[in-house]
């Protein structure tokens, strides 16, 4: 039976057939079937991503602040100068670097100190720096791992100021910077192991995770840390890069 | 009306009687618009609902814009890869060109050292910038690849030289050129 609505148009009033419905459903199940596809997908894209790009951010800033100081560097030194919490002349510490330099040519010489902070019960793994006397400030934050390591040419007259690079730079054994013979430091600080003027390359791991738990898996290869992904689950590797710096004033040519 | 059904949420209450028994209006005032039900300018609004095809057509409409978000997701992807990769190329160029001003006498690189992998003018790194053996071949794991020449200067050949780094990503469409001029004692 066929009605004369309102609008003028004709309308079947016994509803949609069987097929119809049939049809319908299909339709709407292959449709939300597809959506929903696509939405988990790009909901675990959409919180990946801007944390992946977060994480290179954060590297960038700390490998663009470690290679400016350190290229700068007229004096490296292994372990934390300068301030209340200095370490005595002749320790090592692979985590710590500190560069001392003039930032005006001839000038006063300033030491500032790039050192990993972490902090396991905060979960709070930071590259810090502190200025001489300074308050430390971080640089960047969720840097999970830190390592300096020196390359150098053979040792020489010991307390002779640096030269240029020599044809070929081996690895420094860290025991060599503590066991003297020491140098006078020029503005009266704490002598500092002659070997370190044996440096010419100062090569450096930094590594950053995922701030957000979620996106990292089990402690392994891929995560220093381990995080609370479920198996299965979108995840954001941690980042290792490597680099060397091969610092200006301790490769002064003849 | 007009208010009270300004989007087609709202169209199916305009079928009912309801509607014009609480809103107080009329089914003759509103008799002239009713060939095609219109709630706001350019809306059209049909009591019958959609056919088969209608729905096809919108549900092909909004399969593709969702495929182009997920096309945009992608692109996101890549592109984040991407600038890992430049940056990588960056720090690895920088190394290099330090390294080589730090040199005291540099003699010039055989030509066409950019071009190909010399022994003794590149090298290969894996994708965390960890240096891999391997003197003029790339070895499996290369991500890198770091080449450079030092060219003596042709206006005093003794005074300066220029020491090009060029950095390649084998992996992501990455690279990048430091071009840097070094003043040299007279030997």
């Amino acid at each position: 039976m066929m009605v004369t609505t309102i609008t003028g148009r004709a309308s079947r009033p016994d509803g949609f057939s069987l097929l119809e419905t049939v049809v319908a459903l299909g339709l709407l199940l292959v449709v939300i079937g597809a959506v929903f596809g696509v939405l988990s997908r790009s909901q675990s894209l959409l919180q990946t991503q801007p944390e992946a790009a977060a994480m290179q951010q954060r590297l960038r800033a700390a490998v663009d602040a470690l290679f400016r100081d350190i290229v700068s560097a007229e004096r490296v030194l292994p372990y934390r100068f300068g301030g209340a919490s200095e370490d005595p002349p002749g320790t090592f510490r692979s985590d710590t670097i500190t560069v001392v330099h003039s930032p005006v040519a001839g000038g006063p010489r300033v030491a500032r100190t790039y050192f990993w902070k972490s902090d396991e019960q905060a979960r709070s793994y930071q590259l810090v720096q502190a200025d001489g006397g300074g308050g430390d400030e971080p640089v960047a934050d969720d840097v999970v791992g830190l390592a300096f390591s020196y390359f150098g040419g053979p040792a020489g007259e010991p307390c002779r100021p640096a030269g240029a690079m020599p044809g070929m730079v081996a690895a420094l054994a860290p025991d060599a910077f503590g066991d003297g013979p020491w140098c006078p430091a020029e503005d009266g600080g704490s002598p500092f192991d002659a070997d370190l003027l044996r440096i010419r390359l100062v090569q450096v791991v930094l590594r950053v995770h995922a701030a957000i738990d979620s996106l990292r898996g089990p402690m392994g290869a891929m995560f220093r840390w381990a995080g609370t992904a479920p198996s299965g689950a979108h995840l954001v590797p941690d980042v290792v890069v490597q680099f060397k710096v091969a610092p200006r004033h301790l490769n002064l040519g003849p | 009306l007009v208010a009270g059904a300004g989007n087609s949420g709202l169209a199916k209450t305009l079928t009912g009687e309801d509607f014009f028994k609480t809103s107080g209006i009329t089914i003759a005032s509103i008799a002239p618009v009713c060939g095609a039900l219109v709630a706001t300018p350019g809306v059209r609004m049909d009591a019958r609902g959609f056919s088969v095809v209608e729905t096809l057509v919108a549900a092909t409409v909004v399969t593709t814009a969702i495929g182009a978000l997920v096309q945009l997701s992608a692109t996101a992807v890549r592109t984040t890869q991407t600038s890992q990769a430049v940056t990588m190329a960056v720090v690895l160029g920088r190394d290099k060109l330090e390294e080589l001003r730090a040199h005291a006498a540099l003699t010039a690189s055989p030509p066409g050292s950019l071009d190909s992998d010399m022994a003794g003018y590149s090298d290969f790194y894996d994708a965390q910038g960890r240096p891999l053996a391997g003197a003029g071949t790339p070895p499996e794991a290369t991500a890198y690849v770091r080449r450079w020449s030092v060219e003596l200067l042709q206006a005093g050949p003794h005074d300066a030289v220029v020491l090009q780094v060029a950095v390649t990503s084998r992996v992501r469409p990455a690279s990048t050129r430091l071009v840097t001029v070094k003043a040299q004692a007279r030997p």
